[in-house]
């Protein structure tokens, strides 16, 4: 009973103390939130959402051209899922694949030397005819060189990389290829990726609902934006020819970025189609999902802020969307991340006495801002009542993107920048990031 | 001791003695029923129709003919080794004595033997090979022969059948080993057409798409600074290794590239792959299998246990099938088979169900051996347990001494198997206090199965 009486003690106190303070001292305090958080996550986009949903109203037959000349050509598609030890996924993908509405399809899986059951479950599946092809490195390559080899092998028109923890919706190739057909430039599609495990546990419903934000939403604004940079591995279709034109997969990390921008940089265009759904295995523990963002993150620094420094440059091939794209994330994945640091010092040096006021209000309105994101999110998704499912967990995003993602990703900045500590990543063959460390890649 | 010597060469002289007395035939006028009066027989192995002679020797009906020592006369070595298989040694003008010896052993060890009067071919042809390897006290081996179909023969068991028969030697050694009466070891396993049942056959690697077997192997080579992975030749400019992707001379395995794996190029559909499949060609039939559905049969050499000498002694060999078909009537496979594809029609019309069911006892002869005296009045009960479990619409067939067939008319395969099972309690109920009587334990190996008449196959219905 005190600790309830306690607790409404505490709230009014609170909100006598906002109410009093006024709005400009709290656009004074919170004006982070306001000038960035606010306007880039919540206004912003649902006013590109909001073209989106215009434009495929008058694209609608257009788009419904496209799929009759994607159902009339039926070009053959080459699925190359490239992975190491995947064994106990692979039936899951393959099953999925089999179900597609759009049935020209040469299935490649690339073995990357893997020491499971992986070569028998894939041998097993070869006799049955229920994959085309199973290649196999005895001694492992690394992801680019195994897309690469899968990509060699392949005779599609159009290849579909595939990460081998996948599954997928029954038309999310027929989906995912469409906007080939909608306009000659568009090089790469992204696939719309999901969690598929999102019920296992707080850190796979945190990171579903991650992804509704950045995948579904994010891409989908950066698409429409035309300022797309990735497709995702885990689904992103590709023309052949452009491709062959980028020469393929370079040395990952983040290799899925990279060609990318390749493409970007040859001049054909980067699209996200939200139909074409695929659901993959989010980590589950905390632990794990620390070791995947490290090298996450580090790959931007390498690829993004290294590799492909040019985009920043007025050279013979700048693009003002790449520019702008590479601007975009520049600033607010990275200087961002160290603002927080300084906006923090700020707040305890100036309001050292109001920071228990400060905090609250800042997670309140964090939360808000989350609560409208995922309403835009429910607006355009294919899957209202599943993903309604995650609407509790929104009171911990911000705990989970404000300060663990954030925490997580400033220190791989700072250790790649430092020291360079992606090329001692074990992801990668000693041998490959040997090489590309002396070659500066 | 009277010895016939066939020859047309009038020049030999072979030394006659006080022991044996020698009576030569030029080979157009041997008549093999006269073979038997005499006690051994040798033949000019430079004969061209020497093996000729020698295989209708061994092939005589009667035992008496068929078992004769027959030597061969030769000054060189033979190379025939069919014909040395199928006669009892060599000898030259030097030494007849010595072929004088073991022919009196093999007629001793002939004249112990019972006279037996098979009722059936199967039987008769099993007893000889018995009987050949008793007096001869010899392995029975196989032996290489390059023209033959199976590639491995037994050449006195095969001159026991015609030669397009001659698979069923392979059973028939089969059946002899599950009865006891001969001991089997592995010598080798050959692999058959599944169609012609020819071991000649050529293995290939095939494409998996087109299955042509104009296949090339290629590394494939991975460059690490570029991660551009594909087959060798893409990299080939000359003696140089040079990438497609990135123009950079490849110069050090393993510090810039490495070549993970190998890749098969097909040349007549341009498919790449792994693993390619293994096809067998049969040159007999031109028939193209996977090399898993071709039939494979291990070869062994065989010897003759203390049953199987028993058994050639003494002719017990009992035709059980002989005998059940003076009981039951009994059809022939051919006429089985089709009352069992006739069925498939009819239960596809009426919508109802009937069964097939193998019944075996893979070592009847050791058991009627057993039993000795009591055997034709066991026979007679276990005649009746059959008869007592099939109504009068089901069919029975013989598919050779051990193995019976049975169509269970508009019986569920679930029902078949209670009637079965009924047989199967039955007959060892019979049997086993009549077996263990005898001091040593004998059960009687007794294997069943059942399948819905559908399904109905040799190959299917043996578990
Ligand atoms: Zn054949
Ligand atoms: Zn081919
Ligand atoms: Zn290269």
């Amino acid at each position: 009973m005190d600790n309830i009486l306690e607790f409404f003690e505490h709230t009014k106190n609170f909100i006598f103390f906002w109410k009093t303070a006024g709005m400009l001292k709290i656009f004074r305090i919170f004006w982070f939130f306001f000038v960035f958080e606010m306007v880039r996550y919540v206004l912003f986009d649902l006013f590109v959402i909001c073209i989106y949903k215009v434009k495929s109203v008058f694209l609608r037959k257009k788009y419904q051209t496209a799929r009759q000349m994607l159902l009339k050509q039926n070009p053959l598609v080459s699925v190359i899922a490239p992975g190491k030890n995947e064994g106990k996924h692979i039936s899951a993908l393959v099953n999925s694949l089999a179900e597609q509405t759009y049935k020209n399809l040469e299935i490649i899986i690339i073995d990357d030397g893997s020491d499971d059951d992986t070569p028998q479950i894939c041998r097993a599946l070869l006799r049955e005819r229920k994959i085309t092809k199973y290649l196999r490195n005895d001694i492992r390559g690394g992801k680019a060189s195994a897309a690469n080899f899968g990509f060699q092998q392949a005779k599609g028109s159009f290849i579909v990389h595939v990460d081998a923890d996948c599954s997928f919706d029954r038309d999310a190739i027929e989906n995912i290829l469409i906007p080939f057909f909608l306009d000659s430039r568009i090089g790469v599609v992204s696939g719309n990726v999901k969690v598929r495990n999102p019920t296992e546990s707080v850190c796979s419903a945190l990171q579903a609902i991650e992804y509704l934000k950045t995948v579904t939403v994010g891409r989908l604004v950066s698409s429409t934006l035309k300022t797309l940079r990735i497709v995702s591995g885990a689904f992103g279709a590709f023309r052949a020819d452009v491709i062959n034109r980028v020469g393929g997969w370079d040395i990952g990390p983040g290799l899925d970025g990279d060609i990318s921008v390749k493409v970007r940089k040859v001049n054909f265009a980067v699209y996200m189609e939200p139909k074409a759904v695929c659901y993959t295995s989010a980590p589950e523990d905390f632990k794990s999902l620390i070791k995947q963002r490290l090298r996450w993150s580090r790959s931007f620094v390498r690829f993004r802020l290294r590799k492909h420094k040019d985009v920043f440059f007025p050279t013979a091939n700048f693009r003002f969307s790449t520019f702008f794209s590479f601007m975009e994330n520049f600033v607010y994945n990275f200087l961002l991340d160290f603002k927080w640091i300084v906006y923090f010092i700020d707040i305890m040096i100036h309001f050292p006495t109001t920071a228990k006021y400060i905090f609250p209000l800042n997670y309140f309105l964090y939360t808000m801002s989350n609560v409208v994101q995922f309403i835009v999110i429910i607006w355009i998704s294919e899957r209202k009542k599943d993903e309604l499912k995650l609407a509790p967990y929104l009171l911990l995003m911000p705990l989970y993107v404000g300060i663990y993602m954030r925490a997580v990703r400033t220190y791989a900045y700072i250790q790649e920048l430092l020291f360079k500590t992606s090329y001692k990543d074990p992801w990668n063959p000693r041998k490959v990031s040997k090489k590309a460390e002396e070659l500066g890649i | 001791m009277e010895i016939l010597f066939i020859t047309d060469d009038n020049s030999l002289k072979i030394p006659s003695d006080d022991r044996y007395k020698l009576v030569t035939t030029p080979p157009d006028q041997i008549e093999v029923e006269k073979i038997e009066g005499y006690d051994m027989v040798v033949v000019d192995a430079r004969n061209p129709e020497a093996q000729q002679i020698v295989k209708s020797i061994r092939q005589s009906q009667s035992d008496a003919i068929a078992l004769k020592p027959v030597f061969l006369f030769s000054t060189e070595e033979i190379k025939d080794m069919k014909l040395q298989c199928l006669s009892d040694g060599k000898t030259d003008s030097g030494e007849p004595l010595r072929i004088v010896s073991h022919a009196n052993e093999i007629s001793r060890l002939v004249s112990t033997l019972k006279e037996f009067k098979p009722e059936n071919f199967e039987i008769s042809a099993m007893l000889r090979i018995l009987r050949f390897l008793y007096t001869r006290s010899i392995q029975l081996k196989p032996m290489i022969l390059p023209t033959y179909r199976y590639g491995y023969i037994y050449p006195f068991a095969a001159s026991q059948f015609s030669d397009d028969e001659d698979f069923r030697i392979y059973e028939i050694l089969v059946r002899l080993e599950q009865e006891g009466l001969l001991m089997g070891n592995f010598y080798d396993r050959i692999h058959l057409c599944n169609r012609c049942r020819s071991a000649f056959m050529n293995f290939r690697e095939i494409c998996p798409s087109c299955k042509s077997a104009n296949l090339s192997v290629e590394n494939v080579i991975h460059h690490f600074s570029c991660g551009y992975t594909s087959e060798e030749s893409k990299f080939t400019h000359g003696e140089q290794l040079i990438c497609p992707k990135c123009n950079k001379i490849l110069k050090h395995i393993g510090m810039d590239y490495e070549k993970p794996s190998t890749i098969f190029i097909c040349h007549s559909c341009n498919e790449t792959f792994q693993e390619p499949l293994v096809e067998c060609f049969c040159f007999y039939c031109t028939n193209r299998t996977p090399v898993d559905e071709t039939v494979s049969w291990d070869i062994k050499t065989y010897e003759i246990t203390p049953a199987g000498v028993n058994c050639a002694i003494h002719g017990i060999m009992f035709s059980f099938a002989e005998f059940l078909s003076s009981q039951l009537d009994l059809v022939e496979y051919n006429d089985f088979k089709k009352m069992v594809d006739l069925e498939i029609e009819r239960n596809k019309r009426y919508k109802r169900e009937s069964s097939v069911a193998v019944f075996q006892v893979s070592n009847l002869q050791q058991i009627f051996f057993e039993i000795g005296e009591k055997k034709n009045e066991l026979a007679l009960e276990m005649a009746k347990i059959i008869k007592d479990a099939l109504r009068k619409t089901d069919l029975i067939s013989v598919l050779n001494e051990s193995t019976f067939l049975l169509l269970f008319l508009e019986t569920p395969a679930k029902n078949a198997q209670i009637a079965l099972s009924r047989i199967k309690n039955n007959i060892e109920k019979l049997l086993i206090p009549n077996l263990s009587t005898s001091g040593k334990k004998f059960i009687p190996q007794i294997t069943t199965n059942v399948l819905p008449v559908e399904e109905f196959s040799l190959n299917k219905i043996f578990p």
